[in-house]
């Protein structure tokens, strides 16, 4: 009778390590943007990081790891912010919108960060993967899980409404 | 101030805000903090509970007598990853209660042990419904095809499990997960070579069955919290039509989550049987043709064991919320869809066809009776 206990699993297959060392910034960076804050950020990329270490089988046979990875960190963030109830997603450091610095760059630097803030948090993941990272529909698409148009309307929507803001702005409403 | 730049002052702005992003913190030392802890939780659940299992080997030695199979307990996957692994590449996720899993897409659904008095029976443990949710026809094809099984009789043709010796079930020919059966953690050998290995997760089990070591492993690997669909209701609930339904939005999200009475002695809620994300158009066509459907004008007076929840989130008009929508489906006695606003209309099949698709054809009784159009869109009626 075989009696042994399986232990899958043992070690993080190879290429994990290598992998992860050169990939770490990025993806705080990017969960940075996507949370909104550092401890978020942090728990989130951890999370990935440990699923995709144990997956690793699976994760590094693909083409793009990062993609799957950057997808988890999403993943792990949305369902972070539906067991807080939808709401606390944080804010981290922004200023209102008649900050004191006078310089324009600053304050439409702030007017990004308060609009990101303001978006639930798939569509937050979708403008920081379009205007961050640089990807096209198909790819925000696949990492989100969602259709190409859903991404379409996400990114112009946020588009729409940091025009509104930067205008009103311009014009003093704000 | 043009679209170009718009997007310009997005990027420049989310550029300086990620240089504030504190990139040293050791995250990559803390997941594999949390991966050895993991392991750790696994073998010592794991070396606890072997003597109970030599037990289970005395009391299942119908199943476990032959000195080609025997039986282990396996690791227990005590505390799975919160990250979902996303389901491509060729795999779909599938949830019962609270647990999800990953298995190749191209797997049908059919059915897995479920306790009957004081035998389990599965009824019936090959493919019946193929991953569409279309029906499997002809043995061939639904022998050779991998199952997702819950412990629910999709046909009153039934095997006895432990499996009888020398029945067909003694020598698999399709690999299969089964979710909640009744099957004790363990494995469980077969002569030709399948291995048979259960693991308890969140509250419940999860079966792997396969003669590939490596298929077994990932998918067992996959088992995790379900992160879709609430995975109980204490009752059948109030569908919701959110804060305003003029200021719906973009149809971001659309599930659909089958519940059925918890099978377990002693629980009187509904446990998430199956759960699934829907196209969004198939979710307005759902909303849509229930809304036209007549109000219901049979009112049974009985004790519902099943429901289906479909739930679609929407952009708010203003982009800082969200707006839910819900409608729950009864398929019990004639079948009816309660709303958002509170009428209950009849069943239809135009209000069904959106969602009672992939595996709903192998969890969800249909309406009592049989209604023609919707035959091939639940389990339908037996005996």
């Amino acid at each position: 009778m075989d009696v042994g206990v399986t232990d899958r699993g043992a070690a993080a297959e190879p290429g994990f390590d290598t992998w992860v060392g050169a990939r770490v910034p990025a993806l705080l960076r990017f969960a940075y943007l996507v949370t909104g804050s550092q401890q978020a950020a942090e728990d989130a990329v951890q999370s990935a990081l440990a699923s995709a270490c144990e997956k690793w089988s699976l994760v590094g046979r693909r083409d793009d790891p990062d993609a799957y990875v950057r997808r988890m960190v999403v993943n792990a963030h949305i369902s972070a912010w539906r067991r807080t109830g939808r709401r606390e997603s944080p804010v981290a450091d922004v200023r209102p919108a008649a900050a004191a610095d006078p310089a324009e760059g600053v304050a439409r630097h702030d007017a990004v960060w308060r609009l990101c803030a303001q978006l639930p948090p798939q569509q937050r993941a979708a403008v920081v993967l379009r205007f961050y990272e640089d990807l096209d529909d198909d790819q925000i698409a696949e990492i989100l899980g969602v259709t190409r148009s859903t991404v379409r309307s996400h990114v112009h929507r946020a588009l729409t409404a940091l025009r509104r803001e930067l205008e009103a702005a311009e014009t003093g409403e704000l | 101030m043009d679209e170009r730049e718009v997007e310009q002052v997005f990027r420049a702005g989310l550029e300086a805000k990620a240089r504030d992003a504190e990139v040293t913190a050791p995250v990559v030392a803390r997941a594999r903090a949390e991966v050895s802890r993991r392991r750790r939780t696994r073998r010592i659940v794991g070396t606890a509970a072997a003597a109970a299992v030599v037990l289970v080997v005395v009391g299942t030695a119908v199943a476990t007598s032959g000195d080609e199979r025997s039986t282990t307990e396996p690791p227990v996957v005590s505390d799975p990853a919160t990250a979902t692994l996303p389901p491509d590449d060729g795999l779909r996720t599938e949830y019962w209660g609270a647990v999800a899993v990953d298995v190749p897409a191209e797997w049908g659904y059919g059915g897995a042990p479920l306790a009957s008095g004081r035998e389990s029976v599965a009824c019936y443990p090959v493919a019946m419904v193929g991953p569409g949710g279309q029906r499997v026809e002809g043995r061939p094809s639904a022998e050779s095809l991998g199952w997702v099984g819950r412990p629910i009789a999709v046909t009153d043709v039934c095997a006895v499990y432990p499996w009888i010796e020398h029945s067909p079930q003694e020598e698999p020919s399709a690999p299969y997960v089964w979710l909640g059966a009744a099957v004790e953690p363990g494995l469980v050998r077969y002569d030709n070579g399948f291995v048979q290995e259960t693991v308890e997760a969140e509250d419940t089990t999860v079966t792997v069955g396969s003669d590939d070591a490596d298929l077994r492993a990932a998918i067992l690997e996959s088992v995790r919290p379900g992160h879709l669909c609430a995975q109980a209701l204490p009752h059948v609930p109030q569908p919701r039509v959110g804060v305003s339904a003029e200021r719906r939005s973009k149809l971001v999200r659309a599930e659909v989550c089958a519940y059925r009475v918890d099978p377990r002695a002693g629980s009187s809620s509904f446990l998430l049987s199956y759960a699934a994300e829907l196209d969004p158009a198939d979710a307005e066509a759902a909303f849509a043709a229930a809304e036209a459907a007549p109000r219901a004008e049979v009112d049974c007076d009985y004790q519902p064991t099943e429901f289906v929840v479909l739930h679609a989130t929407y952009n708010d008009e203003f982009p800082n919320d969200v707006i839910d929508r819900a409608a729950v489906f009864e398929t019990g006695c004639d079948g009816s869809v309660t709303l958002g606003d509170g009428t209950v209309r009849a069943l239809t099949a135009e209000a069904v066809a959106a969602w009672a698709s992939n595996g709903i054809p192998a969890v969800v009784y249909g309406p009592t009776g049989g209604k023609g159009a919707m035959i091939d869109s639940f389990i339908g009626p037996q005996g």
